[in-house]
């Protein structure tokens, strides 16, 4: 059920904090930083950093992607915020074949323990039960 | 003291969904007889397969035993519907129907009434759309009653069977006969009442469910969360099948949304596929069209 106006495609200021704070107290990161109104740098403890785009889109389907890397080309992820947002498959093929992960919040909290194609490649248990062949 | 008097057999005739209101004719015919047997000298016998029909093996046609046993004996038919049409039989649509036919090839007296209780969840689309099927064929053809609950029920053939009696020892017939305050704009009121009785119940549990899971519910606020999940299962095991359920009921009865509204259905439709898609299918949209929310009033007029 998308969410209509302003906030159907930036998230909300509380869910921007909510972001911030979940990502903060991540055990793998060691600092978040605000960019832009979407556009966040995740340093993590490793020092590995991340740029992430986060979306409030209810939907990200390839179209979605398309739009957001044509806006922002140098990010690793692409979160929707709310656990009643999805993406599809096509969303998740073209984010992966061009380098970059697409999650919903409690998948990226998951990829956030591993780097480089195991990141961008990560699925929760259930979904690879799923998505399995 | 003992009296002469003609004994009519009432053959009380319905499919199996309807078993209470058999029970409340039979108990109305034998009212009928204690308030009017002796002064119209006339006795009702309520015929019924429960109680009239016997062991009889032919092979094949099980409704032609039965009608060879007392259907084609009967002097007034009392037919009841709701939900079901009942079961096929080797010369007719079904048992219930067969019966009727026989009667009416005989030129006796059928009274036919429709029930306009509340569908129950479990209704079965193709028996409801043949009992509205033969609704349409029979209002061409003569006047049939509806009640909305048995006492009501009761009282109709209480009132028409008096009717009915009066007119065979008058020698008066009918191909159809009952009451003739009823309409075909009266019962097309009274399906729609049904109607919007039962989809508002469908659309208020949906609602319901929005409300307390869905995305802008206060649970949602929390962006992590299982009732996320919960939604998601209430989407594929209530909300779709609901939103089915209520399309199958519109399209069925099409004639009673106005001319103005039915791109109104068009956009429920499309709506609906897209949810289902969206949370059942692989191909996902965000572009879905929302829940047109004008839908709940279909079957009302324009306000001008």
């Amino acid at each position: 059920m998308p969410e209509g106006g302003r906030y159907e495609k930036i998230p909300r200021p509380e869910s921007i904090e909510y972001f911030i704070n979940a990502i903060s107290g991540h055990s793998k990161v060691q600092e978040v930083n605000q960019i832009d109104t979407q556009l966040f740098e995740v340093i993590k403890k490793n020092g590995k950093r991340l740029l992430v785009h986060l979306t409030n889109y209810y939907i990200v389907t390839a179209a979605e992607v398309i739009e957001i890397l044509s806006q922002s080309p140098d990010i690793d992820a692409i979160v929707t915020i709310s656990q009643w947002n999805q993406w599809s498959e096509s969303g998740r093929e073209q984010a992966i074949s061009q380098g970059v992960g697409l999650f919903i919040m409690r998948q990226f909290m998951g990829a956030l323990n591993f780097d480089g194609q195991r990141f961008y490649q990560f699925l929760t248990a259930d979904q690879r039960e799923k998505y399995k062949y | 003291m003992s009296f002469e008097a003609k004994v009519y057999q009432i053959l009380v005739a319905s499919p199996s969904d309807v078993q209470e209101e058999r029970k409340v004719i039979t108990e109305t015919i034998y009212r009928w007889n204690a308030l009017n047997s002796f002064d119209e000298k006339v006795v009702l016998l309520p015929v019924k397969w429960e109680t009239h029909s016997r062991p009889e093996y032919r092979g094949e046609d099980t409704q032609g035993i039965l009608n060879d046993q007392f259907v084609r004996n009967c002097d007034i038919l009392i037919g009841v519907f709701w939900t079901k049409i009942g079961t096929p039989t080797a010369n007719s649509g079904s048992g219930t129907l067969e019966e009727i036919e026989e009667l009416v090839g005989q030129n006796k007296p059928i009274m036919l009434y429709f029930s306009n209780a509340s569908l129950p969840n479990d209704v079965d689309i193709e028996q409801l759309q043949k009992v509205r099927e033969f609704k349409d064929k029979y209002q061409n053809q003569g006047i049939y009653g509806t009640y909305n609950d048995n006492y009501q029920l009761s009282t109709e053939i209480m009132s028409d069977l008096t009717r009915e009696v009066r007119a065979l020892n008058q020698g008066e017939r009918t191909v159809i006969s009952v009451p003739p305050k009823k309409t075909a704009k009266n019962d097309s009121e009274s399906r729609k009442k049904a109607l919007n009785i039962e989809i508002n119940s469908l659309f208020r549990e949906n609602e319901r469910i929005f409300k307390e899971y869905g995305p802008h519910s206060l649970r949602a606020e929390r962006l992590v969360s299982d009732s996320a999940e919960i939604w998601k299962q209430k989407c594929v095991e209530v909300l779709i099948p609901n939103n089915d359920k209520i399309d199958q009921l519109l399209s069925a009865n099409i004639d009673l949304i106005p001319q103005e509204k039915l791109d109104l259905l068009d956009k429920f439709k499309n709506h609906i596929e897209g949810f289902k898609e969206n949370h059942m299918g692989d191909l996902k949209d965000r572009h879905v069209p929302l829940f047109p929310k004008k839908i709940i009033n279909i079957l009302e007029e324009e306000d001008e």
